[in-house]
């Protein structure tokens, strides 16, 4: 059998061809997910412009699909890939570490993540609907929270080995976020923690600086989650071990 | 491939699902047998590196299975068939295989593809080798998983409950096809059917409540119901002696295969044993120690 004869693609290098595998193996919906979060407040912003949006209000509701709608989509998106991914024994059973090939899926899911919500930056920008911070820093809108939430999801994923657990985690903090928001800004010490500072709380002084101490609160996270991917066994759900 | 393992023991939580196992494999087809919960496929993640062994000694090929560099070491030369493949169902055999090639790291592109496209021959499934898995039965599944398992020619094939669920005609072809593999590797079969074992294997050992109670020939496994196995024929009830293997209903009464240390009945017949009444006699025995 030689490259080129039928049922296998021509000349496409290993690596190639194992990201179009890790591709496929995270799944249209996972991989659409940051995109369909985005869509969904531009179908509110289209929805709601018939009936008197100002452009004040339309470009809340587009920053607030980048800082919040994302971080959840993100989220649930992960805890799908770690906890409900088939095949767990064989790939445990294989020399290619099962936290690589997970790490893979979701650094996919992190690319995919970044570009849609660069492109999407830069299409409300081009509208002169942004009202966010500078370009330069507007990553640092969406990807802490994205990063803080996604980790946690995965955290609980990794440690419950259940979907449901951890998808019902994710979401009642983002809730728990969206409702107690001057909760979060009454005090110095959660101010910091707090995932939706734009949207929420009018970008206040200092908010950046915030940021990237919300940034620096996922190494914990990321610290747990590849401590528990280095034993084995936590990768099998219930029914499985 | 020889496997060495002393004193394993793993527990998960409050449950312990392995008390001490010692067992050594030199080469061939090997079979493991044990009831449900007995602690055969504990035995075989922890044979195959998807779990790590609690205490005690685990080598294969002379590697050390307690370190992560020994297991990955196996798992270099390893092919395993777990009971549940969980195979992706969205793609085709040759698909999968690809992949799974690519993750053993045979990264010769044209050596692989020859090999995939080998495999899927050996195994039958060329005709539908483009097909997507979603609609496979259970035999065509397996074939699957045998295939990917002998991706990179592996020295040790570890097999968990291979033939649960097939019909008998998928289940004769199926070890068919194992024993002739064991030829030139070491293939561990795991099952609860003691006939899988009676048909290709010419060693065994036997798993319960987390422990090794027999490890030896097939033939001695067989010996151990010799002048304890019964034939007689009853027009009511079985027999309150022993343990009823098998119940045939005849025209002048019903026919029982027991297993008993004493004559069942007196028109009791004694029988040349088969594995599976070896098993049971052994299993019955073990039982009654343990109760004891």
């Amino acid at each position: 059998m030689t490259t080129g004869e039928p049922g296998w693609a021509a000349g496409v290098p290993n690596d190639v061809e194992m990201w179009r595998h890790e591709l496929r193996r995270l799944g249209w919906a996972a991989g659409c997910a940051p995109a369909l979060a985005l869509v969904a407040a531009v179908a509110v912003v289209a929805l709601t412009a018939g009936e008197g949006l100002e452009r004040p209000q339309a470009s809340l509701v587009l920053l607030t699909g980048l800082e919040a709608l994302l971080p959840l989509a993100v989220a649930m998106a992960a805890t799908s890939v770690v906890a409900a991914g088939r095949a767990r024994e064989l790939h445990l059973s294989l020399p290619t570490p099962y936290a690589m090939v997970l790490g893979r899926r979701l650094g996919l899911l992190a690319a995919a993540t970044s570009a849609v919500a660069v492109v999407f930056t830069g299409a409300i920008w081009a509208a002169g609907l942004w009202s966010g911070p500078s370009l330069v820093a507007s990553p640092l809108l969406w990807a802490p929270a994205v990063a803080w939430l996604g980790g946690l999801a995965v955290l609980v994923a990794l440690v419950t080995r259940s979907l449901l657990l951890a998808t019902t985690v994710a979401a009642g903090v983002w809730l728990a976020h969206q409702l107690f928001a001057a909760s979060f800004a009454a005090h110095a010490w959660s101010r910091p923690l707090y995932l939706f500072p734009v949207s929420r709380l009018d970008a206040y002084p200092g908010w950046m600086t915030d940021r990237l101490v919300l940034t620096a609160t996922v190494a914990p996270l990321a610290a747990g989650v590849l401590l528990l991917l280095r034993r084995p066994e936590r990768m099998l759900t219930e029914e499985e071990a | 491939m020889d496997i060495a393992i002393t004193g394993l023991r793993r527990s998960f939580g409050r449950v312990t699902a392995l008390r001490g196992v010692d067992l050594t494999v030199r080469g061939g087809m090997y079979g493991l047998l044990g009831g449900n919960g007995a602690g055969k496929t504990t035995l075989m993640r922890i044979m195959a590196g998807v779990i790590a062994p609690g205490a005690g000694q685990v080598r294969i090929g002379g590697y050390d299975l307690t370190t992560r560099s020994g297991r990955r070491q196996v798992q270099r030369r390893l092919g395993y068939v777990p009971q549940d493949l969980g195979l992706y169902p969205d793609l085709s055999p040759r698909e999968f295989l690809d992949y799974v090639a690519l993750l053993k790291g045979l990264d010769d592109s044209a050596a692989r593809r020859r090999q995939v496209e080998e495999l899927l021959d050996v195994v039958g499934l060329t005709g539908v080798a483009g097909r997507r898995m979603k609609g496979f039965s259970g035999g065509q599944r397996r074939r699957v998983g045998i295939a990917q398992a002998l991706l990179g020619d592996p020295a040790l094939l570890i097999v968990d409950e291979p033939t649960a669920g097939l019909d008998p005609e998928e289940r004769i072809r199926f070890r068919t096809l194992l024993a002739g593999l064991a030829g030139q590797r070491t293939v561990l079969l795991s099952t609860h059917i003691v006939e899988d074992v009676a048909q290709t294997c010419h060693e065994t050992a036997v798993l319960a409540a987390g422990q090794v109670i027999y490890s030896g020939s097939v033939a001695d496994l067989t010996r151990a119901a010799e002048g304890t196995t019964w034939q007689m024929s009853s027009a009511g009830a079985p027999p309150i002696e022993g343990v009823v293997v098998s119940a045939v209903a005849r025209e002048t009464g019903t026919q029982f295969r027991v297993i008993s240390p004493a004559r069942p009945s007196p028109d009791a017949t004694s029988v040349a044993p088969t594995l599976e009444d070896g098993y049971l006699a052994l299993m019955q025995r073990h039982s009654s120690t343990a109760v004891g």
